[in-house]
Parts: structure tokens; C-alpha cells; sequence
């Protein structure tokens, strides 16, 4: 019997009721590995704590935590280099023992190497006011302080007394602001706080629906000042009790035995959704949070196969499924509207994709809305992979979204790094689901953010000079445009990649490029990339332009591809741009210049643009696609004076930057 | 059974399960006779821990008082067979 025993005990789970198919229990297989000695890479550990998050409690994530926080493990951890060292501190008014555990399986799972270290039990005051010794030497990044109703009433000497209890409501807040500017004075770092939730016995012993609903506006208040410390103290992050809650699988408060026994005031499944919030702001506070929402369109996006129902018969919008597909783009245009980056990968025909994206009505996404859409069949990794190269992002940067297991399967497996979300079965919880991840959750917004916003508000400041300028020539020559162009080097050349990927408007020819090809014909010479930025009164609106220049055989310059950000239309940066380029043109003694239009369903309005420039169409359109080609000769500098650069824009340096080898 | 025979019946099992996932120690080392004061790492707060995990395993409150004057293993396996009523979920 021992043999088969022994057997079972290693290798099958727990006791379970019969007919239910083996579980998987991820946190044994943890213990295994952790007793064997944990692997030198971490990837297989994160695996698995990912796994009992999944599908095990808060009470197994708490031993998974305890197995890797014996010192030697952690030795191991830290020793692998792949985790980055997050530290805690962790002060409240209960026992919060198990938050140690918890806190080191979510750490570790997320990336994190958790040292943390926790103050005596209720010793939330008085190890502040003391100067920290618990805590000296420690040097803590984030320090929660987690407390409970007690912190509040333990000074009310009658708790039916509603004017007391209004009177300590009133100037909690104020003393916890206190506190919190000690404990950051003394520790550094960034101070968690959370509002305080009101425990059951608390409001139940009040016998009237009017003494009650006085303690739930004096708490109510209270906690909103809480919450607004937020913004009045620096460095201070106030958590939601009741987003916590939201969050917990469980109830917010223990089981009255654990509280009398032991002073446990909250539920493991509570400790572990401050846990899990804790390690998303760990993740925000060493600068992790995810970039990039790579979406997948079919029964994603939208609900139907674009490939077997057609545009016409995709289901979005209008009733349900079609509304939770509209909810989810709903959610991908609010994070881009905040900075995020959205992409598509999608096993479909390209042009069927953009097709759909572009014209189904009830699309809240557009194409402009994605800084790539890859649709093709080839398998998705390698697209997150290009992806995240083109943006110059970390893999771990990317969040993959897709309905179909087996794509999140495989990027599971290929990309380890990157997140994938399982979804669930249901579209209707797709969006709930996705956001109450907080993937892209940051402390603030970042400075790219801020210059981002800063550039929309420029632009609503340009739009309003606009309005009040007499003339449209004043209103141009009074922004003090200076316009500058760089060859692609090192510094920019990920934003002419983006550039080229994301603009749709003023995009002459489609032609996309990524970076290794654009480094690659910069080297042989088969081609000339360049950046354009422009300077205006209102501040730098970064680089806004990017050209491909490439050598015909009889010696002309061909404009191979042009793009413009729609930031800056109508300024006449496009005229001031081709200028140069005809000028450097004929100092270097090329015979003309050349160019392409390819129409798309986004750029048809500069159609015209080669024609307004004093080019010549040779020859007929592409019957196929409809491509233009265009060619300007460069004859004597005496008879054929070049167009001349908008007198409204300044070019410091206009000894023509352009070239094409 | 001997002193040597790892834990053998259902609850048993689950509560060498216990030990070993919180108290991090070797599931083979585990038997029904195994003295819980005399194991590694069996402290209060660990007690309370191993506590509240046989309770949701069993699916019911444990008897405190026999809870904590249990001796060995197999007198916390008695203790969950009583509260699961030889029901394990």
C-alpha cells in the first residue's frame, strides 16, 4: 500500500469527489519543482503561478508564496537575473501575515523579485512615529499601509454615539495624511493607501435606518478625503475598497473565528486582490506597464468570420453578441485615447481586413485607430514579435487578445513574455474582463503621454490662432514654423518606421517599411530614408514627415514613398519638403525627379499633390491599381527657377539635407 | 501500518497535503504518526493557516478545541473526517 501511496501523493491531486476528472494542481507540481530545486530560469515557476491564479484559491497561491520565499529559492530567484526586485513594505491595524505569501506569488508571476517586509502587528503608528526600525535599512519602493475599521473606532469611547463618531470620521483623513508624510519622509518611495471598509458588525448594531444612514454618510465621507489624498500628497497611491472587493473571489471580511483567534480582519481572498493590485502598481512604479493591445478581428473585434460571412454579415453593434464585440472597441479607443497603442492580428486576407475596418459601419475602431493591422496566415507570434521590433517595445510590452485558444495557446508557448488574456467563454465579458486586468495601468501619465496630450492641446491652441487670424497666410507666418530634415540614424529611425506604418492620409505610395529593411538600404544604398520635424510656436510637434529616396538608372531621384501626419496638414509642409528635395536634386546633378501616387480608400484627397508640384504624368494609371507615375525635369537653373519653400516656414539648414545614396 | 507507511486514508492525504504545501516539508516524510509539535515549522501562525485550508477542504468548520489538542497527523485526519461527515468535496 505504501508504494502506491507514495505514488498517488506525488503524482495525483488531493482527494477530489469521484467522477471529476483529474485537476490539474499547479501548486503541487510548484512544490515538486521547488523541493527538486527550482529551475535556472523562472519561466516555468511564472507558468505555474499563473496557472494556480487560474485555477486554485487564494489559500494555495499563499503556499505557492511561502515555498518560493524560503531564503534559498529566493537566492535562486534573484541568482536567475530574469526578475526585477520589487520591495515592499507592508504596515496595517490586523494580522496580515498571509499578505507575504501572496505578495511573493503574484510578484513572481508578474516578473518581480519581492523583498518585502512587514511591521509588528498593529504597529501601523507607532513604527512610523519611531523612526521605522523595523524597516531601517530597507529602502522600501512602495509601502502599503492596509487598515481596517478598528483604526477608526478604537478612539470612539461609545460607538452609539453618532456626533463622536462624525467628530474621529471628520479627522481621520487629516491624520492619515500625516502619517503618510512621515512614513514617506522616513522610508522614500511611494506611499499605498486605501479607503476603509465599514464591517457589517459596525452598522448592524445600530437599531434605526437613520443612525445608520448618518454612519454611512460619516464614513462615506470620510473615505472620499481619503481618496482625494491622492492628489493632495505626493508620491501617494489611495486604492478603491470596494474595486479590492469587486475584485475578491471571496468576501471582504474573514470568518469571525479567524478574527477573534488570530486578528485576521480580512478574508485570504480579499488580501489576495490588494495583492494582486499591489503588483499591477509595482509593475506601473518600475516603469512595466504594458504599451500595446495587439487585438485579433475575427469573433474578436467583431463577432462572425470576415473570411465566411462577409463585411456585410460581421455581427457588431446593434444587440447582443454584436454589442459586447462594440463594448470591446469601445474599451481599445479609450486606452488608445490614454496612450495605448492598438494593433490587429488576424488570420485573414489583408485587404478583406482593412476593407471591413475601415467601412463597417458600426466600427468604432478605424484604421487610424491601429499603428499596424497584420492580417495574413502566417502564425501570430511572429507578428507580435515584428510588431513589438517596429515600435521599438519590449515583447513584454505587448498584450495579446484573442477568442481562439489555440492562437493564445501558441502565443503562450512562443512569446512567454508577452501577456495574453484568457478570455472568457462569453464576448459579453470580454471588455470587463480585459479592463479589470490593468495592464496599462501607470502611476500618472507618462512624459510620452503628457507630450502626447500637450501636442493635442497645441493643436486645439493652433486651432483657435486659427479662428482669430485675419488671413490664413498671417495666421501660418504667425506660428514661426521651422522645419528641419534628418537622415534616418539610430535615434529616429523607429518613428520613420511608425511613420510610414501609421499614416494613411497623406501617404503617396503605401509603401510601408520596417526597420530592418530601411537600416539594410541605407547601407547598400539602395535607398535614402529621412525624418522631417517641425517647430512651431506652440512647441515641437516631433517628427511629422518621412521620405524614401531611392536612384532610377538614368540618374533621377525617385520619390519612393511620402508620408505626412495629419497634424500638420495644410501648412504647406508637403510643398516645403518636395521643394528641397527638387534642390538637392539638381545640386547633385540628377536630371529629374520622380514620383508615384497609389490610390487607397484613405489618400485619394492628395491625389493631385505630384500635378500641384509641376510634375507631368507619364504615361496611363495602372489599370489594376490605379498607380500614377509622375516625373519633373530638372533643365536649367536659369529657365526653370524650382518652386520655392512657403515663405511661412523657416529651413535653418537648407543646404538640401535630402540625398540618395 | 507502520511508523515508516506514508499517510494512507483519504483525509489523511489531505492532511499531508497540508502539512507538506504549508510547512514546506517532504509529503513522504508525512504518516499517520507523524508528531505535529515535533514538525518543522508547526507554529501558530502556520496552525492557523493549515487550519483554515482543511476547513475549506472539508467544507465545514473543524472543532477548534480538538483542533488544536490534536497530536498527530492522524488525530487531524480523525478531525476532518468528523467535520466532512465522510463527505470530502
Amino acid at each position: 500500500m505504501s508504494v502506491d501511496t507514495t505514488a498517488r501523493a506525488a503524482g495525483s491531486p488531493a482527494p477530489a469527489s469521484p467522477g471529476t476528472a483529474a485537476p490539474a494542481n499547479p501548486v503541487r507540481r510548484l512544490r515538486e519543482m521547488a523541493r527538486a530545486g527550482l529551475p535556472e530560469d523562472p519561466a516555468p515557476v511564472r507558468e505555474l503561478l499563473r496557472q494556480a491564479t487560474d485555477r486554485q484559491g487564494a489559500i494555495d497561491l499563499e503556499a505557492a508564496g511561502g515555498l518560493l520565499a524560503a531564503p534559498a529559492r529566493r537566492e535562486r530567484l534573484a541568482a536567475s537575473g530574469a526578475l526585477t526586485e520589487q520591495r515592499v513594505a507592508v504596515l496595517g491595524s490586523s494580522t496580515l501575515d498571509s499578505l507575504t505569501p501572496l505578495l511573493t506569488a503574484v510578484l513572481v508571476r508578474d516578473g518581480m523579485l519581492p523583498e518585502i517586509r512587514q511591521a509588528g502587528f498593529n504597529q501601523w503608528r507607532l513604527e512610523i512615529l519611531s523612526g521605522a526600525p523595523a524597516f531601517a535599512g530597507f529602502a522600501p519602493r512602495l509601502t502599503l499601509c492596509l487598515l481596517d475599521d478598528a483604526a477608526v473606532f478604537d478612539e470612539i469611547g461609545d460607538p452609539l454615539d453618532a456626533e463622536a463618531v462624525e467628530r474621529r470620521c471628520a479627522v481621520f483623513p487629516a491624520e492619515l495624511a500625516a502619517w503618510a508624510g512621515r512614513a514617506r519622509e522616513t522610508l522614500g518611495g511611494l506611499i499605498v493607501l486605501c479607503t476603509l471598509p465599514l464591517s457589517p458588525l459596525r452598522r448592524d448594531r445600530l437599531v434605526s435606518y437613520a443612525a445608520r444612514a448618518r454612519l454611512d454618510a460619516a464614513w462615506q465621507r470620510m473615505n472620499a478625503e481619503i481618496s482625494a489624498l491622492a492628489e493632495a500628497l505626493p508620491a501617494t497611491v489611495v486604492l478603491s475598497h470596494e474595486a479590492l472587493a469587486q475584485r475578491a473571489a471571496g468576501p471582504v471580511f474573514g470568518a469571525g473565528r479567524m478574527r477573534h483567534l488570530a486578528a485576521h480582519v480580512y478574508s485570504p481572498d480579499y488580501l489576495l486582490a490588494v495583492a494582486e493590485e499591489l503588483s499591477r502598481l509595482g509593475r506601473a512604479d518600475l516603469g512595466r506597464a504594458a504599451k500595446c493591445l495587439v487585438l485579433d478581428l475575427d469573433n474578436t473585434l467583431w463577432g462572425g468570420v470576415l473570411g465566411d460571412d462577409g463585411v456585410g454579415g460581421l455581427r457588431l453593434g446593434g444587440g447582443y453578441p454584436g454589442s459586447a464585440h462594440r463594448e470591446l472597441q469601445q474599451l481599445a479607443r479609450d486606452y488608445q485615447a490614454q496612450g495605448v497603442l492598438l494593433a490587429v492580428a488576424s488570420k485573414n486576407d489583408e485587404d478583406r481586413a482593412r476593407e471591413a475596418i475601415a467601412t463597417h459601419p458600426e466600427m468604432v475602431l478605424r484604421p487610424e485607430s491601429f499603428v499596424a493591422v497584420h492580417a495574413h496566415w502566417d502564425p501570430k507570434p511572429g507578428s507580435v514579435r515584428r510588431l513589438a521590433a517596429d515600435l521599438n517595445l519590449g515583447v513584454d510590452a505587448m498584450v495579446f487578445v484573442d477568442d481562439n485558444k489555440v492562437e493564445r495557446g501558441l502565443m503562450r508557448s512562443e512569446l512567454p513574455q508577452a501577456a495574453t488574456v484568457e478570455l472568457p467563454a462569453d464576448p459579453a465579458d470580454y471588455a470587463t474582463h480585459l479592463a479589470a486586468r490593468g495592464d496599462f495601468l501607470t502611476l500618472r501619465l507618462t512624459e510620452e503621454d503628457r507630450d502626447r496630450t500637450e501636442l493635442y492641446r497645441a493643436r486645439a491652441a493652433r486651432a483657435e490662432l486659427a479662428g482669430s487670424a485675419t488671413d490664413l497666410t498671417a495666421y501660418l507666418a504667425a506660428l514661426d514654423s521651422e522645419l528641419t530634415v534628418e537622415p534616418a540614424g539610430p535615434l529616429n529611425t523607429g518613428r520613420i518606421v511608425q511613420l510610414f506604418g501609421k499614416t494613411n492620409q497623406f501617404n503617396l505610395t503605401g509603401l510601408r517599411y520596417g526597420e530592418q529593411e530601411l537600416g539594410r538600404r541605407t547601407a547598400d544604398g539602395g535607398g535614402a530614408f529621412f525624418g522631417a520635424r517641425l517647430t512651431d510656436t506652440f512647441g515641437d510637434n516631433g517628427l511629422i514627415a518621412a521620405l524614401c529616396l531611392a536612384e532610377e538608372p538614368d540618374g533621377a531621384w525617385a520619390v519612393e514613398n511620402f508620408v505626412l501626419s495629419c497634424r500638420v496638414f495644410a501648412r504647406g509642409v508637403e510643398d516645403a519638403l518636395l521643394a528641397l528635395v527638387l534642390r538637392a536634386a539638381r545640386a547633385a546633378g540628377a536630371p529629374a525627379v520622380t514620383g508615384r501616387f497609389v490610390p487607397s480608400p484613405k489618400n485619394t484627397r492628395f491625389a493631385g499633390f505630384y500635378a500641384g508640384q509641376g510634375f507631368a504624368q507619364v504615361g496611363e494609371a495602372e489599370p489594376e491599381t490605379g498607380a500614377t507615375a509622375w516625373r519633373r525635369p530638372l533643365t536649367d537653373p536659369q529657365t526653370d527657377p524650382l518652386p520655392g519653400v512657403p515663405g511661412w516656414i523657416r529651413v535653418p539648414d537648407d543646404k538640401g539635407a535630402f540625398h540618395v545614396r | 501500518m507502520s511508523v515508516e507507511t506514508p499517510a494512507g486514508t483519504e483525509e489523511e492525504r489531505l492532511v499531508a497535503e497540508a502539512l507538506a504545501q504549508l510547512l514546506d516539508v517532504d509529503l513522504n516524510q508525512l504518516t499517520t504518526f507523524t508528531v505535529l509539535n515535533t514538525t518543522e515549522g508547526w507554529d501558530s501562525v502556520n496552525q492557523m493557516r493549515v487550519l483554515v485550508y482543511l476547513e475549506r477542504e472539508a467544507g465545514g468548520p473543524l472543532d477548534y478545541e480538538r483542533f488544536m489538542t490534536a497530536e498527530t497527523l492522524g488525530d487531524l485526519a480523525g478531525l476532518v473526517a468528523d467535520a466532512a461527515g465522510g463527505e470530502l468535496s
